[in-house]
């Protein structure tokens, strides 16, 4: 039921990605999602492709891996591309009752698709190169530059760490809830909707209970090692712009000439 | 209701890195009405291995035969009669209770075996006094105000309560003191008695597993290192600390006293046996 879902999965292997700067690979990803909403031709997509290609091969991830996380969001995707498809008023290609298909209708949905697999594909590359902690460290330096909120920068990256490092917890927690209560013969894969989500309490309450019970402890084991906010905090592991880092970012400002240069050029196929 | 397991093997997460292999090549039979000790380092996979005898979990390979008939190659109907029959009682089972009274959880698992009103009521007392639980005192109080042993002991109640044929237990007596361990050891073996229920009981512990059981599994690495009566197995001490595990403190103090005193039998694991086999020799002398 779970198995599908990457958010938060650090994937261990040793690579140029994996070392890199948690700020820079924010940073990058977050220019990288803006790119791509300037791209808006073929040659663009294809250089994004690319782009991505280039960014899998070097964090050493299967490729099959990076993509696990278009099964969380084929639904949306599958809405995006139908309401685009009929929705995008435009040269009429096909009708039946007030159904139609245009030309530009397939052509937004087919980028839609595209730019939403993109996405979902690069910011999960993000999470699969980035250990939880390391991810919320050069979150919490983003967030400490941002008026009004950089006063609660610490607390709110603690509180991102923390609910990264629950979710494998809380579906473990679920599977095996969801095996106790099968093993006294519940059923989750039969009977009518309204039964299923009956079934659904059986799991749902004793999660509750858990995650209550989880975060009370968590919070007396922090007391009891004296944490008390971000004040006067200090690391043990400093961030430093390394080498590696520079070269990122040296391929960064290509990427977005590049990709913003595709903008310029003629558009073919449609 | 015999069980047999045939060249079970299970693979976590295959094709990934996190790719593990829990099982084995498991092959054993479990005969009917006999009191089975599992025990192993963490890791072993014992977990994975319960959780093949009911088919929650699948295996890579091999087969598990209860009652003649194959739990994995069977209809989905038979696949859920089947796990009626074969309860099993989770680590840290009270994690799983959810109804609003105690009654109404323990009734849960008999309602789906679509029993009666008044046959529902009567397991419902007689799995709830089987783990020393006075049916009036508790049947209508919120599971969630009890303490953590009498939790466990209505989650144990609800596994009880649908009567199962094997009886599966994954460390019941964790995180408890030892007043509560000994009452609910001692519950689990009047049960066994009582009934002639099958049971697997996990354990950490070589005297629990020791006093208890007929036979004793000791599983390493996903694989069977031993599946014999508990004074076969636990005469190994040397193999036996070598896969991370000892043998009841006893019957260390009984190997010493035998490089001594030759003719003492050093195959025991209680107290009592001790006793009786120390005085035994003093007299002999």
């Amino acid at each position: 039921m779970f198995e599908n879902i990457t958010i938060g999965q650090y994937y261990p292997v040793n690579s140029f990605v994996h070392n890199l700067d948690p700020r820079i690979k924010i940073l990058f990803t977050f220019v990288y999602i803006i790119m791509l909403f300037f791209v808006d031709n073929v040659w663009g997509y294809m250089a994004a492709l690319i782009i991505l290609m280039i960014m899998i091969a070097v964090s050493k991830i299967p490729l099959g891996y990076t993509l696990r996380g278009i099964r969380a969001i084929l639904v949306i995707i599958l809405i995006t591309v139908c309401l685009n498809i009929f929705m995008t008023p435009g040269t009429v290609i096909w009708s039946w009752g007030f159904l139609h298909i245009t030309i530009e209708g397939i052509r937004t949905a087919v980028m839609m698709a595209v730019r939403l697999v993109f996405l979902v594909v690069g910011t999960s590359l993000l999470t699969l190169t980035t250990a939880p902690i390391d991810l919320t460290d050069g979150l919490e330096f983003y967030l400490s530059h941002i008026p009004f909120i950089k006063k609660y920068s610490h607390e709110l990256s603690m509180m991102m760490s923390i609910a990264l490092r629950f979710i494998p917890t809380l579906m473990d927690e679920t599977q095996k809830i969801m095996k106790a209560q099968k093993a006294r013969g519940a059923q989750f894969e039969t009977g009518s909707l309204i039964e299923r989500a009956k079934a659904m309490v059986m799991i749902l309450v004793p999660l509750f209970v858990s995650a209550c019970r989880r975060a009370d402890e968590l919070a007396t084991a922090m007391e009891a090692r004296c944490y008390r906010g971000g004040t006067g905090r200090t690391r043990m592991k400093q961030l430093v712009i390394q080498r590696n880092d520079k070269l990122t970012c040296v391929f960064m400002v290509v990427m977005v000439i590049v990709l913003y240069g595709t903008r310029f050029l003629p558009d073919i196929f449609f | 209701m015999p069980i047999e397991i045939k060249d079970l093997s299970h693979t976590y997460g295959k094709d990934t890195p996190f790719e593990y292999s829990a099982l084995k090549d498991i092959s054993l039979d479990i005969d009917d009405g006999e009191f089975v000790g599992l025990i192993g380092h963490t890791g072993s996979g014992k977990s994975t291995f319960i959780q093949h005898l009911n088919g929650l979990l699948n295996p890579t390979s091999g087969t598990v035969v209860v009652d003649g008939q194959d739990i994995f190659n069977a209809s989905k109907e038979d696949k859920y009669k089947n796990r009626l029959k074969v309860g099993l009682v989770f680590q840290y089972p009270e994690s799983q209770l959810f109804e609003e009274t105690v009654f109404k959880d323990v009734a849960f698992g008999p309602k789906n075996l679509n029993l009666s009103e008044e046959e529902i009521e009567a397991r419902v007392k007689d799995a709830l006094e089987s783990v020393g639980l006075d049916y009036q005192t508790y049947k209508d109080k919120s599971p969630f105000e009890l303490s953590g042993g009498q939790m466990r002991r209505v989650a144990i109640a609800g596994v009880l309560a649908m009567r199962p044929q094997v009886l599966i237990l994954d460390e019941p007596t964790a995180g408890l003191d030892p007043q509560g361990r000994n009452e609910i050891l001692r519950q689990i073996k009047d049960y066994h008695e009582k009934n002639g229920t099958t049971i697997v009981l996990v354990s950490h512990s070589m005297e629990d597993v020791g006093r208890l059981a007929d036979k004793v599994l000791v599983l390493n690495k996903g694989e069977v290192a031993f599946f014999d009566k508990p004074e076969n197995v636990f005469v190994q001490t040397e193999e036996l600390e070598k896969i991370g595990l000892a043998a009841p403190q006893i019957t260390y103090l009984m190997k010493e006293l035998k490089k001594k005193y030759p003719d003492i039998n050093e195959k025991i694991f209680t107290i009592e046996e001790a006793k009786e086999e120390i005085l035994r020799h003093v007299k002999n002398v």
